[in-house]
Order: structure tokens, then C-alpha cells, then sequence
């Protein structure tokens, strides 16, 4: 079966407008008695409509405030987060309210997402009688409508989430943010808590429900082979900032960053020997925080360690010639 | 195979909580020096064989057929003395989440001492600390010294996986279980660990029980792969032989539903119907039957394990094991067609 084979963001027809704008987007965390520790240090970058954007990187890398900003969970310091027309940024109280509904989020854990005393009917209409969408009846029946789409039928819809298993749970979760048709749907890990043969469903059944609403995916991923299969365009994220973006295929297959290059080696490689990539490891400690001067990367980085250039000068996430963006002095020297 | 040079083994055991039976008859044999994989999904009863070995059952539970051995000497789990003599001395356990099994108020120096001690309660102060040095280098601690008088929440994630690795080691224990050593790290740190782990068992000559979930993880680190199923091995392998030749269609079917080996392929994930049947209901039997589409009528009938190779490496409870493996084979060849 061929991938969902949407237009990358980087390759965009030039007439498409994006979905969402994201513009130098600064989140910090004070600490006290210090300077604040920027989280998202100019975070820009766009998402068409239709499309799945994987984000990836480590603990610390801010994928998750970079979540929680755009869901506008946490207001961002400094930038803009465009949803069509709207600037995110700048919305407060019914105003946001409003734009909400156009965002959704699944979490990752669905044993703490889901209101124990609750019915599946009950927690899947929720959301619409939040937002005041329809007549009760009418509510009822998308809801069932939107659990029988992810396979939950009606012996389901009394269930109390106690009742479910992890899979069934993290469906009636999706449910919850798919029954409002919203623009775009941003997956926090939505497979990390579950077992291997039940994350092969989820995945291919939010890809389903893309393909039926045309909505549009942020999955926020720790594990990088369901990044690389779910996902048409990648960020990679690395204290903070964007250091490579582009296509999946290419960014997995041939990735231009070292720190991608050394992220997608490291990932335990279901294969056998003979197939399996070269590890690169990285040198010393994961860093909690960025160098004073130079590519935050140089301190572990296998390509600019030892070198000048990128010791003190910090590099700008630059076009590449096909379609890609990466911030490396010396990109592709590290390849995989 | 020669019992006594074995470095664990374990026949037919069998592990109850109350009146559930959950381990329901398992082998597994481990040579010196030889890593093994035990995978499943939750409550396939992975940790819980882990456990058995350690005699750490959770409250309730009990070995209730069966024995094993550690090193050639059968372990009496009804000796509590016995068993704390053995644990880290014969063999140790390392957890998932390095941060609840260390001791917040105590430094790692003291927790490391503690566990030389303790096996070792003539040597003195000054060879506990020499030897605590030594274990942190052993395991890449930078600047052991100057860190033995640091506490658990001074280290990285990463690092306190290695400090519980020198506590595991610290005996020279002749085997070593991990049970999802590296779940709560990152993927470089959780490269840098299983690097370390492999490099000293290799050098020690430590027999290991990995547990985990992740294909991946046995595949790279693993001489054979161990998978479970509602509280039995279904089948036993070599890991080369796992990606092209498994012979039991839970094996088979966990396989096609990893996303790294379906983007390869540009396939389909495929995932597996229906979920486990709880413990307290296995069905007479095959307990994969009811999610097999391979099963025949003869299923309801628990098959024996089937050897498939001349080793006698490789064995799958299936009565069809044969024709899944020649699917297997087949199915491989295509992905090997289509990657070319």
C-alpha cells in the first residue's frame, strides 16, 4: 500500500494556504533568582491541510510545551500560531473558547484521560454538549456513529473505561476529539502506553479517520519507526529548536542533521543483522541546556565537536535544495 | 545439554496468585555467558517468571510446580535466608525505572557499599570504597570519586541505570535479569546503556534474561528470543531466525504489527484481533487459538512444543508450526523482493 501521499509542507504548492502558521514561536520556564531557560527557541513552521507532521526528539526537547502552546494550554512568550486566520497567540477567555473546538488533542495516556465515573456514550458527547453542537438526540447518535467508525459498537456505549482494555480506551479518547470534526487533531504519544499489536490499530485507524475527515495530525512521537510510517513531514527538535525538517521518507532515509542522523541510528531496529543500521553514539551526557556560544549540538555532536565553526557560531535552519530545512554548518557529513 | 553447567534453568514451572494460574508451565534454558529474550505483551507473564526467579512474588503468589536452578543448584524459594544469600550474589535484577529503585536519602556510594556489604560483610570500609570506584567505572560513571557522595536525583536518567547495573554486577552474579532496563530512557541513552550492558556481560561472562516488549531491543542484543503468551513460550528461537523463520503465528503476527518493518515494506500494518483472554479464563488448549487464523480444530487440544530446526534451537507450540514457518519464509522473501 502506497503512504497517504500528501504534499510535503516544504514542497507545497506555492497556491495552498497552510492550516496552521507557526512563527517564532519562544516559550520560556523562569527559574528563580535567574534568567528564564527558553523551552522553544524560535520554533517556526508550517502544516497543510490533510497532512501529518511528526514530531520528534528526546526528553527536554520541548515537543511537548511546543503541543501544549498550540492547543494554547500554556501562552507562549513570543510568536505567532496562526489557525487559518486566527492568531492563536492572541486569543483569551470565550474567544479561545470558541477557536478550540477547531483543536483537539489526544493524550497519551488513556487511563488518566478519561473520567472513571463516566459512560463511553456519555464521555464521547461530552465534548459536543460542551461546545453546544446539536439537539441531545442528534448528540447521541454521532457519538455512536463516531465509536462505531473506530470499531467500538453498541455493547460498547456502557461501558465505564474501567471496563475497556488500553487499546479500546485510547479509542473512545480519539473518538472524544474526532467527534468534533476539528481542523487539526495533535496526538501526544497516542500509542506509547500500549502493546505492540494494539498500536498497529490505533495507527491505522486514526489514518482511516484522516482519510474519512480530512483532518489534520500533529503526532508529537517517541517512538520514530510509527513516526516514520504515520507521518508525511518530520521535525526534529533538539533543546528547544527546529534542527531538521522535511519529508519523512527523507528525513528517516537520508537525514541531513547529525543529531537526526544519530536519533534515527539509535533506535532499536527490528531487523535482522545484516539489514540493521550503524549505531552512531553520541559523546558524554544528554545536555539540559544550550552552549553559551555556537550550535547547541556542538558539545556532543560527532561532526562539529572538535570544530571552530561550530563552537562559536550558531547555525540558521537554511532551505536545502530538495525541499528540506536544516541547521548544520556541515550537513549530511554524518550519515546513517 | 548438561544440567549442572547451565546457568539458569527452569522446568515446568508453574506460578499462581490465589487460585489463578498465570505462569502455566514454562522451560527455559540458559547457557553461561548466553543472552536471552524473553518478549510478550502485558500479562503474557514475562515480569512475572522474572520475579519467580528473583522469589520476589508479588503477595499471594506462589511456585506451585516445577524448579529451578542457578548455576547448577536447585534454589529452595521456601528458605528466605537461602534466597537472600543468592539474590545479587548468584543472580541480581536490574528494574525499569531507575529512579523508585534507587533510595532517594542514601548516597549511591552508601547503596552500592550496601550491596558489596552484604555478600562481603568482612571487607573493610576502604576495600568496599575501592571497589565501588571500580564498579562506576566499569559501568562509565564519569569521575566515580568525586560521585559516590552524590544522591539518586544528582544523575541523569542514563546514569542511574548504570549505577543500578554496577549494584547488579557488584557480586559477579552468574545471572543477570532485566526487566525493561531501558523503557524510561531516551533513545541515544538507551543506545549508550544496552552498549555498556553488552560490552561487561560479554567480559564477565554473565548469562542475561532480558524482558522487554521491544523486538527491537532483542533483536539487536539477544542471542535467542523467548516469546510468551497467556503464561507459556510459544516459541523459542534464535534471533537470527526470528524476522524470516517464526513458526508460531502470535510470533508472526507480533512481527507484522511493528511499523518499522511495514514502512520497509511499504505494507500495511496489521494488528491482532481481539485481545489476550484474561488468566482467571484461559481457554482448554491453545490460548492464542481464539485470535489465530491459522487454528484448525485440533487447537483446542494444547499442542507440544514442536522442534524445527536440527539444533534443536528453534521450537514453536503450534500444530501447524511447519506450514507457518513456510509462510514466514515466504513472506520474507517477498519483503526482501520488495526492499531490493
Amino acid at each position: 500500500m502506497p503512504k497517504v501521499s500528501h504534499a510535503h509542507a516544504e514542497t507545497e504548492p506555492a497556491d495552498a494556504a497552510p492550516l496552521l502558521d507557526v512563527a517564532h514561536l519562544h516559550h520560556s520556564y523562569s527559574r528563580r533568582g535567574g534568567a528564564g531557560y527558553d523551552v522553544l527557541k524560535d520554533v517556526s513552521f508550517q502544516i497543510f491541510p490533510g497532512q501529518s507532521v511528526g514530531v520528534v526528539g528526546e526528553s527536554g526537547c520541548g515537543k511537548s510545551t511546543l503541543a501544549r502552546a498550540i492547543l494554547r494550554l500554556i501562552s507562549p512568550h513570543a510568536g505567532s500560531i496562526r489557525l487559518g486566520e486566527t492568531d492563536l497567540v492572541r486569543l483569551s477567555g470565550r474567544a479561545l473558547r470558541h477557536e478550540r473546538r477547531r483543536l483537539q488533542m489526544v493524550f497519551q495516556d488513556p487511563f488518566g484521560s478519561l473520567d472513571p465515573r463516566m459512560t463511553v456514550q456519555q464521555l464521547v458527547e461530552q465534548p459536543l454538549h460542551v461546545h453546544h453542537i446539536g439537539e441531545k438526540k442528534d448528540r447521541r447518535s454521532r457519538a455512536a456513529n463516531m465509536l462505531a467508525d473506530l470499531g467500538l459498537g453498541e455493547t460498547f456505549l456502557d461501558r465505564l473505561p474501567k471496563q475497556l482494555s488500553g487499546g479500546q480506551r485510547q479509542r473512545v479518547a480519539i473518538a472524544r476529539a474526532l467527534v468534533l470534526d476539528p481542523e487539526l487533531t495533535v496526538l501526544d504519544e497516542p500509542i506509547s502506553a500500549l502493546d505492540v499489536s494494539v498500536q498497529a490499530q490505533v495507527l491505522t485507524l486514526l489514518r482511516e479517520e484522516q482519510r474519512k475527515l480530512g483532518t489534520t495530525y500533529l503526532f508529537i512521537a517517541h517512538d520514530l519507526a510509527a513516526a516514520e510510517y504515520f507521518c508525511d513531514t518530520i521535525l526534529v527538535l533538539y533543546l528547544g529548536q527546529i534542527v531538521e525538517s522535511g519529508p519523512a521518507t527523507q528525513v528517516f532515509t537520508d537525514p541531513q542533521h547529525p543529531y537526526s542522523a544519530s536519533l534515527i541510528s539509535a533506535a532499536p531496529d527490528p531487523r535482522p543483522a545484516g539489514k540493521r543500521r550503524e549505531r552512531i553514539v553520541l559523546r558524554g551526557e544528554p545536555q539540559a541546556q544550550r552552549p553559551e556560544r555556537g550550535c547547541p549540538f556542538a558539545p556532543r555532536c560527532p561532526v562539529g565537536f572538535e570544530r571552530e565553526k561550530c563552537r562559536s557560531e550558531v547555525p540558521d535552519l537554511t532551505p536545502t535544495d530538495d525541499g528540506r530545512r536544516v541547521a548544520c554548518h556541515y550537513p549530511g557529513e554524518l550519515s546513517i | 545439554m548438561n544440567a549442572e553447567q547451565l546457568a539458569l534453568d527452569i522446568q515446568h514451572l508453574k506460578i499462581s496468585y490465589g487460585p489463578v494460574e498465570v505462569i502455566r508451565g514454562v522451560d527455559i534454558q540458559v547457557q553461561p555467558g548466553e543472552k536471552i529474550g524473553i518478549v510478550g505483551e502485558s500479562g503474557s507473564g514475562k515480569s512475572t517468571v522474572a520475579l519467580g526467579v528473583m522469589g520476589l512474588l508479588a503477595e499471594g503468589g506462589r511456585i506451585t510446580d516445577g524448579s529451578i536452578s542457578i548455576a547448577g543448584k536447585p534454589v529452595n524459594y521456601e528458605d528466605e535466608k537461602r534466597l537472600n544469600a543468592m539474590r545479587g550474589k548468584d543472580v541480581s535484577l536490574v528494574f525499569q525505572d531507575p529512579l523508585s529503585s534507587l533510595d532517594p536519602v542514601k548516597s549511591i556510594g552508601n547503596q552500592i557499599a550496601e550491596a558489596i556489604r552484604w555478600h562481603n560483610p568482612r571487607m573493610s570500609r576502604r576495600e568496599i570504597r575501592d571497589r565501588a570506584i571500580q564498579l562506576l567505572t566499569a559501568v562509565g560513571v564519569p569521575d566515580p570519586a568525586g560521585k559516590l557522595s552524590q544522591y539518586p536525583h544528582e544523575y541523569s536518567g542514563g546514569m542511574r541505570q548504570r549505577v543500578l547495573i554496577a549494584i547488579a554486577i557488584a557480586n559477579d552474579p552468574a545471572v543477570l535479569i532485566a526487566d525493561e532496563p531501558t523503557t524510561a530512557l531516551d533513545v541515544t541513552t538507551q543506545a549508550q546503556v544496552m552498549e555498556l550492558l553488552d560490552s561487561l556481560v560479554e567480559r564477565l561472562g554473565i548469562a542475561v534474561v532480558l524482558v522487554t516488549h521491544d523486538i527491537g531491543v532483542v533483536a539487536e542484543f539477544c542471542d535467542r528470543v523467548l516469546v510468551m503468551y497467556s503464561g507459556r513460550v510459544v516459541e523459542q528461537v534464535r534471533v537470527e531466525d526470528i524476522f524470516d523463520r517464526a513458526a508460531h503465528p502470535y510470533t508472526a503476527a507480533l512481527l507484522d504489527s511493528l511499523p518499522s518493518r511495514a514502512a520497509e515494506a511499504h505494507g500495511e500494518l496489521k494488528w491482532i484481533p481481539g485481545s489476550p483472554p484474561p488468566m482467571t479464563d484461559v481457554p482448554p488448549g491453545c490460548a492464542f487459538a481464539p485470535r489465530c487464523h491459522w487454528a484448525v480444530e485440533e487447537c483446542s487440544v494444547q499442542p507440544a512444543a514442536r522442534v524445527i530446526d536440527a539444533q534443536k534451537l528453534h521450537t514453536a507450540e503450534c500444530h501447524r508450526a511447519e506450514e507457518v514457518q513456510a509462510a514466514s519464509r515466504q513472506a520474507g522473501g517477498e519483503k526482501e523482493a520488495a526492499h531490493a
